[in-house]
């Protein structure tokens, strides 16, 4: 420790004072978190050229290109499909499958949601999925707390086995070079095993509210043909999202980036659909995008100031020796875990990706502290009302059904959400470790 | 065209009545709103048919997906009993605090403006701080067709 402390410069000492200052601009939200973080950036770089250990030509090329294009082109893929009605279609057929049983209805419904959170972000995802599911259980009599709840829970573990499924995915596999394939290969079995734990989990905690109730019709009371507004542009954006798809598996074979498949898919919706240029750019999340970059250029400094390097040194004496990587797996999942509950996982994502690159470095083998870190990342969202944007949203949409059985509560959501993300940890660890050699 | 060729009178509704009594008055006349007035008779809100069964008996997330809803609506129908119960409330939940009013002597072009501002088919009429009566847009609709006639 003694030998850690001596080797920090005024330089790093500066860079992550700028650092720890933005995230508590971030995280406190007193201004948003894009304008926190585009403070941050610019401070950050201004610090970094007066001491000397950060250019602006640095920044630049800090901000990760591929992860910034392939949140961008997967956002415009969404503005594609979302006002065709492909997803309320999807929704309300798979509801009716499960019409005449609550308990059937709720597992249907959070497949659906996961495999499109696999595919899509998890906030259109449950954007989409939630005032469906209010209104169906509204016709049906149930109360939607259950689905809500289940709902944004299962979109946050199904967005976390693919590589466009959430954004610190996103992330990890850029920096850390792993395909589309090799996430799914990786991640899949472990969620899919998680998820079924955690429905089982959640049909439990939910038995009471989940009793059929008396005279239920069966009927969901939609009619999915109706819900497609534009079929010619459905089409068109499904065989987009087809051909994305079909890249993704072989992008690795073909060394294509991912965001650049993305945009192939961005340009065949183009060409077919000939949308208004202006119209989708104003759909796309610009806030988001400016706070990834801005997040980068932050970390960026922290980085060139060789503050990342040092602990990334200090990390590798322990992790470097193999019967110790499992346990720095370990403390890395649930530290990212813990963490996820109340604070932003993006950037605690972007903050641990050079350190972890940094051990990769030196010799240590990172590949399963990426697994950890995005399966650390991804789980610990569900601990609390405030851990993803998906809970968020889902909580709002409790409250705007005016039912006040419905309402989830902060307090709710920890005794429900809570038990779940430790479970889920706990599963999750017991099956990394039995399977550490698959993960290596 | 002149507007006080056109205007409904009609009485008012209090904080206090019930919506059934609220009904009476606008079905009375017919028009789908009347002026909610406080004790200085000073208009102060809206009350309408149209904002009283939206809050009273559909969910606010239905309305969206109306074009997909089927027939069969399971638990959002509105039974007997759930009609009496509505129709006994006191109006002051269902009162609006948007609405539209304009003078006797304005042109009838500007209250089909306050109309569109307002998303309504109905402006109050007030001489003076005194409530005179409504305009309706099927009020104005009746008297082009008279106007043409003659």
């Amino acid at each position: 420790m003694h030998a850690f402390l001596e080797q920090i410069t005024l330089q790093m000492l500066i860079s992550a004072g700028v650092l720890v200052g933005a995230y508590i601009l971030v995280f406190t939200e007193v201004i948003h978190r894009a304008n926190a973080a585009l403070i941050g950036a610019v401070v950050m770089v201004g610090a970094g050229s007066w001491f000397g250990f950060y250019t602006q030509e640095q920044a630049v090329s800090s901000i990760d290109g591929n992860t910034m294009f392939l949140l961008s082109g997967m956002m415009i893929m969404v503005t594609m499909i979302r006002p065709t009605g492909g997803i309320e279609y999807l929704a309300i057929k798979v509801a009716k499958l499960a019409a005449k049983s609550p308990t059937r209805l709720l597992v249907y419904l959070c497949l659906a949601v996961s495999v499109t959170s696999m595919l899509l972000d998890n906030v259109t995802t449950v954007i989409i999925f939630a005032p469906l599911t209010v209104l169906i259980c509204r016709i049906q009599q149930v109360n939607p707390l259950p689905y809500l709840m289940a709902e944004a829970m299962t979109s946050n573990i199904g967005g976390i086995a693919t590589l466009v499924g959430d954004p610190p995915n996103i992330m990890i596999g850029s920096a850390a070079h792993i395909d589309f394939n090799t996430f799914l290969l990786h991640m899949g079995p472990i969620v899919a095993v998680i998820w079924a734990g955690v429905i089982v989990l959640i049909l439990w905690q939910f038995r009471g509210q989940l009793a059929p109730p008396a005279g239920l019709s069966g009927s969901i009371g939609l009619d999915e043909k109706t819900a497609i507004k534009d079929p010619r542009n459905l089409k068109y954006s499904l065989i987009a999202l087809f051909i994305v798809l079909l890249l993704f598996l072989v992008h690795h074979l073909l060394h294509i980036y991912p965001s650049y498949v993305t945009f192939i898919g961005v340009a065949i919706g183009f060409a077919l659909i000939r949308p208004d240029p202006d119209e989708v750019l104003r759909q796309l999340e610009w806030p988001v995008l400016m706070f990834f970059a801005a997040l980068f250029i932050i970390v960026g400094g922290v980085q060139h100031s060789g503050l990342l390097e040092l602990i990334g040194n200090s990390l590798a004496r322990f992790a470097r020796d193999p019967e110790q990587l499992l346990l720095t797996c370990l403390i890395l999942m649930w530290v990212a875990a813990l963490l996820s509950t109340i604070l932003d996982n993006i950037p605690f994502t972007i903050t641990m990706i050079p350190i972890v690159l940094n051990l990769e470095s030196v010799g240590v083998d990172a590949t399963p502290l990426w697994w950890a870190l995005a399966l650390g990342v991804g789980l610990g969202g569900n601990g609390t009302h405030i851990g993803a944007t998906a809970n968020i949203i889902c909580v709002t949409e409790s409250e705007r059904c005016d039912l006040a059985e419905a309402r989830i509560t902060p307090g709710l959501w920890l005794r429900k959400g809570m038990p779940v993300m430790l479970a889920s940890l706990v599963l999750c660890s017991l099956i990394f470790t039995v399977f550490f050699d698959f993960f290596l | 065209m002149k507007l006080d060729n056109m205007v409904i009178p009609t009485g008012v509704a209090r904080a206090g009545m019930t919506v059934g009594a609220a009904f009476r008055e606008c079905l009375q006349h017919p028009v789908s709103s009347i002026p909610v007035v406080d004790d200085h008779n000073r208009v102060v809100g809206r009350f309408s048919i149209h904002d009283t069964l939206r809050i009273a008996c559909i969910p606010s997330v239905a309305i969206y997906y109306a074009d997909m809803l089927s027939d069969n609506l399971g638990g959002i129908t509105m039974p007997e009993d759930h009609a009496c119960q509505i129709v006994g409330l006191p109006i002051d939940t269902f009162i609006m605090n948007d609405f539209a009013t304009i003078h006797s002597v304005s042109p009838v072009v500007k209250a089909i403006i306050l109309m569109e501002k307002h998303a309504t088919d109905t402006v109050f009429v007030i001489d003076n701080g005194e409530y005179k009566g409504v305009v309706t847009i099927e009020a104005i609709a009746r008297r082009m067709l008279e106007v043409s006639d003659d």
